[in-house]
């Protein structure tokens, strides 16, 4: 008796437990074996790139500061950059280093974030919590930082908004410190757990030739074989990457476990970079003067902690822009979600949607 | 097998890494951008704060001196403080208590003479500076001198008179070719 192939539509998302942010799956399931499925996204749509032409430039960086709650930080450092290269304002060294760190912290909640809520994806609630836990360490540094958990507004045209002071420094190195040590125990649950391996090894595969032709960007397509990591090939005006050390962590296969292999590897790496910046902290003003208002185009390329977020802004000699074009990395990394889902279990699609670790406000914008 | 005995006699006697909330109160960070709180007998009206405020929480109306604050528009980004001439807005460490329905935050701002003197000067000077648009002297060298002598604080009042003193170049050039 020939089984019957009869395909049956499961809607997962736009609102579901399992999902962050709204994102709606159609998907076609065979038995439990998903054989078609469409994404639809726009469900945050704010119009925040219309309303960057309503501001006048300096007010922007908070409003592209909240285009995302977790990489604020990399938004706003993006559009000043942007902005900086149009107006050929000199940022200070010190500046760029607390840049530096406060981007290389947010790289570290949020790889701790997605790491947790891909343990969570797969039932994992134990990993998940003490993921978090630890967490809170980066968040906690943040206040004293800059003042907030979230939307730190550290950035302003020509520098930052606030100085690091030696007090400051110190507790950063001490939370790094306690960090290294508590996530050395997670890291070990993460690349060598026979659960987390199961349900992460040879799942959501993408071939370093798809993903070359879907064009990802940040962990995913570093899992995928993808050198690519701004940081290192980025123009020298970012940040303050060209001082420090570090090598962009590559792994092979292109599943799951692969990403989380390279995101676990980032949190070490992040620690690292913190603390060479830190390193290289001198005395010296924090911000540069900005006279004028900015004419002509510029782009920005930031490594976001999901990959290269770019931005674009066109200036016409007023205190309004005339166009400012943001292009996130979700946004590059969704549609390459079809070619891992298709062919998968059911169960499995959870956890794959986590792992490209889709930002679905920075998305719609 | 050992490491999970181990950790299992560790987490009995470990501390909830959580805190019992109304019991045991996170001490506030200092710097932490919480309430917001206008001292309205410092300030000048110079609508600083409404301009730079990227979210239009902050209302002034000139002529009741009604000072609005809108806590679900405010985003805490602290752009006010910064921009406020005379430090008299201040994002306290400390959480908002809840809202039941949307309330906004007035205050209505006292003025003293001298301050009213000096913002009856500065409406002069905006009113003048929108008629030239070229610097030129809007007040005399003497006038100049003697207000420089009355406040004690000079750099005061460059910063709040502005374009009083822009150009004494401009000044004393056209001074001669009178």
């Amino acid at each position: 008796m020939a089984a019957s192939t009869r395909v049956s539509v499961v809607p997962l998302g736009a609102q579901h437990p399992v999902l962050p942010e709204p994102v709606a799956l159609k998907l076609s399931l065979e038995e439990e074996k998903v054989v078609d499925v469409s994404i639809t996204v726009g469900y945050c749509h704010r119009g925040i790139e219309k309303a960057a032409e309503m501001n006048d430039f300096k007010q922007n960086v908070f409003l592209c500061g909240r285009v995302c709650g977790i990489c604020s930080h990399h938004h706003t450092t993006s559009y000043s950059d942007a902005i900086e290269t149009m107006m050929k304002i000199e940022v200070p060294e010190r500046a760029k280093l607390i840049r530096t760190i406060v981007a290389e912290l947010e790289r570290l909640h949020s790889h701790t974030l997605i790491l947790g809520l891909t343990a969570d994806a797969m039932g994992y609630e134990n990993l998940f919590m003490q993921t978090w836990r630890d967490r809170e360490i980066v968040m906690d540094l943040f206040e004293i930082i800059s003042g907030n958990r979230v939307h730190y507004d550290i950035n302003q045209i020509g520098g930052v908004r606030r100085d690091i002071g030696y007090d400051v420094v110190k507790k950063i190195e001490k939370g790094m410190d306690l960090l290294e040590e508590r996530f050395n125990i997670l890291a070990k649950s993460y690349l060598d757990d026979p659960t987390f391996k199961k349900r992460t090894k040879g799942v959501g595969v993408l071939s370093s030739a798809e993903a070359h032709t879907y064009g990802v960007v940040g962990p995913v397509a570093r899992g995928s074989d993808i050198p690519e990591d701004v940081r290192a090939s980025g123009d020298e005006n970012y940040a303050a990457y060209k001082d420090l050390h570090f090598t962009p962590q590559v792994e092979e296969d292109g599943d799951i476990y692969s990403r989380t292999k390279v995101r676990v590897r980032e949190v070490f790496q992040s620690i690292d970079l913190i603390r060479q910046a830190i390193g290289y902290l001198r005395d010296g003003p924090i911000a540069a003067r900005v006279q004028g208002n900015p004419n002509g185009e510029a782009i920005a390329r930031v490594e976001a902690p999901r990959g290269e977020l770019f931005y674009y802004a066109k200036g016409n000699n007023t205190k309004n822009l005339e166009r400012v074009k943001i292009r996130t990395p979700s946004f590059v990394n969704i549609p390459a979600l079809k070619y891992m889902i298709i062919g998968e279990e059911f169960s499995a699609v959870p956890v794959i949607i986590a792992s490209i670790d889709p930002c679905l406000s920075c998305t719609d914008r | 097998m050992v490491e999970m005995i181990k950790n299992v006699f560790k987490n009995l006697f470990k501390k909830p890494a959580t805190l019992r909330y109304p019991y045991e109160k996170r001490p506030p960070t200092p710097g932490y951008r919480g309430r917001f709180e206008l001292i309205p007998t410092e300030c000048i009206m110079c609508t600083m704060c409404e301009k730079s405020c990227p979210a239009d929480a902050i209302k002034i109306d000139k002529e009741t001196k009604r000072y609005e604050y809108d806590p679900l528009k405010c985003i805490g980004c602290g752009y006010c403080v910064e921009r406020c001439p005379k430090d008299c807005i201040e994002l306290k460490p400390e959480y908002t208590s809840p809202m039941t329905s949307h309330q906004k935050q007035e205050w209505t701002i006292t003025l003293t003479p001298h301050k009213e003197a000096v913002l009856s000067l500065k409406e002069y000077k905006d009113q003048e500076y929108a008629r030239r648009t070229k610097c030129t002297p809007l007040v005399s060298a003497e006038v100049q001198k003697s207000l420089l002598e009355r406040f004690s604080d000079r750099q005061k009042l460059i910063a709040s008179l502005g374009s009083f003193i822009r150009c004494p170049e401009d000044m004393i050039k056209e001074e001669d070719e009178e």
